[in-house]
């Protein structure tokens, strides 16, 4: 039932970052406003609480999401997600994971992996224009956005994903 | 310690088969593009009604600033657009004068032709949810005629064109995408390039052989022979020309048009009908007497 629960919660919060991102943030600012990447953020979190099966599928499920949303390709999303849950769980049980400090860093450095993944793969398989430089200044600045943001979405997500026991127990 | 290790060895393998998978749906998706389609088609009809809440909230909110709070300056604004406007309606009337003596000249050589436009206004309720892809979600689907393909404008400037129909949302993807080409000319010099969209408000037109002339200000318009976009919408102006050294072609940055910041409501072409206008020989012969 618990694990019931954290798969339509993970989805539910995915279908929400979905909204806020596409939506809501790019309402009050003009097109060409960076946003933060909310569905890393969820990963990340998967990555340092949840280290399962279940977390790396829900991982890879939270990348289709967003990849049906951006409706550019199958799969981009999906690959750069797992490829950071896989590192960052590989990690997290060797790092104090509730550290502001801890979750800044890893958010950050995951935010840039999953972009240079997402971004290599898809000038892989579709013709674009520019290269990889040309978006570092974009890569950066949504990096930073969403490391500064995470601490906060981490303390809401520990609050609804999290038994009330002591959050570690789920990384054993 | 034991269950700890295992553990760890399935979520790596796990890690590792999903990953394969991504890329090879990834692969499959780029050959078939229609297999996003279901999958985008039930996310686009599930958010739209948050989308339009959010829509009319904001609007609301913007109408209420600038009908109540944000009246600064705004005789000053009204005298300078009367001026500006009586100087518009001047050039207009000159413009109409040219634009018949157009159609006597064009009628003379028996070319008449007539280009109708039809199209179909949607609100934007929508942008794409990453910071790689420039697309918006207007509130029109097929429901309303809609299909894929359409050509997308605001005013005469180019905004994009419809990818992806549901029943009663669209989504535009915008000039400015890095996936998007536009078969454009410049007006002036009538020579053909592409101009390619690179993820921000500027774009850049490509092929442009560097023995021709570009200059600074140039217009660009669609050129109608990629039979998505009609002749002769405005695409942008030229805002940079750069000759690099050892290229066949121009570096040419093209300002777009249209205010992507600021994209509230588009037209949706839908139907580019081209009519042949018949000239009675008559008329002809009286037009050639009479010159």
């Amino acid at each position: 039932m618990l694990i019931l629960r954290k798969i339509v919660l993970i989805l539910v919060l995915g279908l929400l970052a979905l909204f806020i991102q596409g939506t809501l943030l790019k309402s009050l600012e003009p097109a060409f406003m960076i946003v933060p990447n909310l569905f890393l953020v969820l990963v990340c979190f998967l990555a340092f609480y949840e280290v399962s099966v279940l977390g790396a599928v829900l991982a890879f499920v939270l990348g289709l999401e967003l990849d049906i949303a951006s409706n550019l390709l199958l799969g981009p999303w999906a690959a750069s997600f797992i490829a950071v849950y896989g590192m960052l769980s590989s990690i997290s049980q060797r790092v104090f994971v509730e550290s502001v400090v801890a979750v800044f860093l890893g958010v950050l450095c995951s935010c840039i992996l999953a972009t240079f993944i997402y971004l290599v793969i898809v000038f892989q398989f579709q013709p674009t224009v520019g290269n990889l430089l040309s978006y570092s200044l974009t890569l950066m600045v949504e990096a930073l956005l969403t490391a500064v943001l995470a601490p906060l979405i981490f303390a809401g997500l520990k609050v609804f994903l999290l038994p009330r026991s002591s959050a570690s127990s789920s990384r054993a | 310690m034991a269950g700890a290790v295992q553990n760890r060895s399935k979520v790596t393998v796990t890690c590792f088969l999903l990953f394969c998978a991504a890329l090879a749906l990834t692969s499959y998706s780029s050959k078939n593009p229609s297999l996003t389609g279901v999958g985008a088609l039930i996310t686009s009809e599930s958010l739209r009604p948050f989308q339009k809440l959010l829509s009319g909230t904001s609007k609301w909110l913007v109408r209420l600033w600038d009908g109540y709070v944000n009246l600064i300056d705004v005789q000053q604004e009204n005298q300078r657009l009367r001026a500006r406007l009586q100087a518009l309606e001047a050039e207009n009337s000159k413009l109409f004068e040219w634009q018949e003596e157009v159609k006597r000249l064009k009628s003379l050589l028996g070319i008449a032709q007539e280009y109708g436009l039809q199209g179909l206004a949607a609100e934007v309720i929508g942008y794409d949810p990453s910071n790689w892809v420039r697309a918006v979600t207007v509130d029109k689907g097929s429901r309303d005629g809609i299909k894929r393909g359409m050509p997308v404008i605001k005013g005469n400037a180019l905004v994009g064109q419809v990818v992806v129909v549901s029943p009663n949302t669209s989504r535009v993807l915008l000039i400015i995408d890095h996936s998007s080409g536009v078969d454009s000319l410049i007006q002036s010099s009538r020579v053909r390039g592409v101009v390619e969209g690179l993820g921000r408000d500027v774009c850049e037109l490509r092929y442009v052989p560097r023995e021709e002339e570009v200059a600074i200000g140039d217009r660009i318009i669609t050129s109608g022979v990629d039979g998505v976009y009609p002749k002769g919408l405005m695409v942008g102006l030229v805002s940079d020309v750069d000759k690099g050294a050892g290229s066949l072609f121009w570096s040419v940055k093209v300002k777009p048009a249209v205010n992507f910041s600021r994209l509230e409501t588009v037209l949706i072409i839908t139907s580019a009908g081209q009519v042949m206008a018949e000239e009675s020989s008559s008329q002809v012969q009286d037009d050639a007497k009479g010159g």
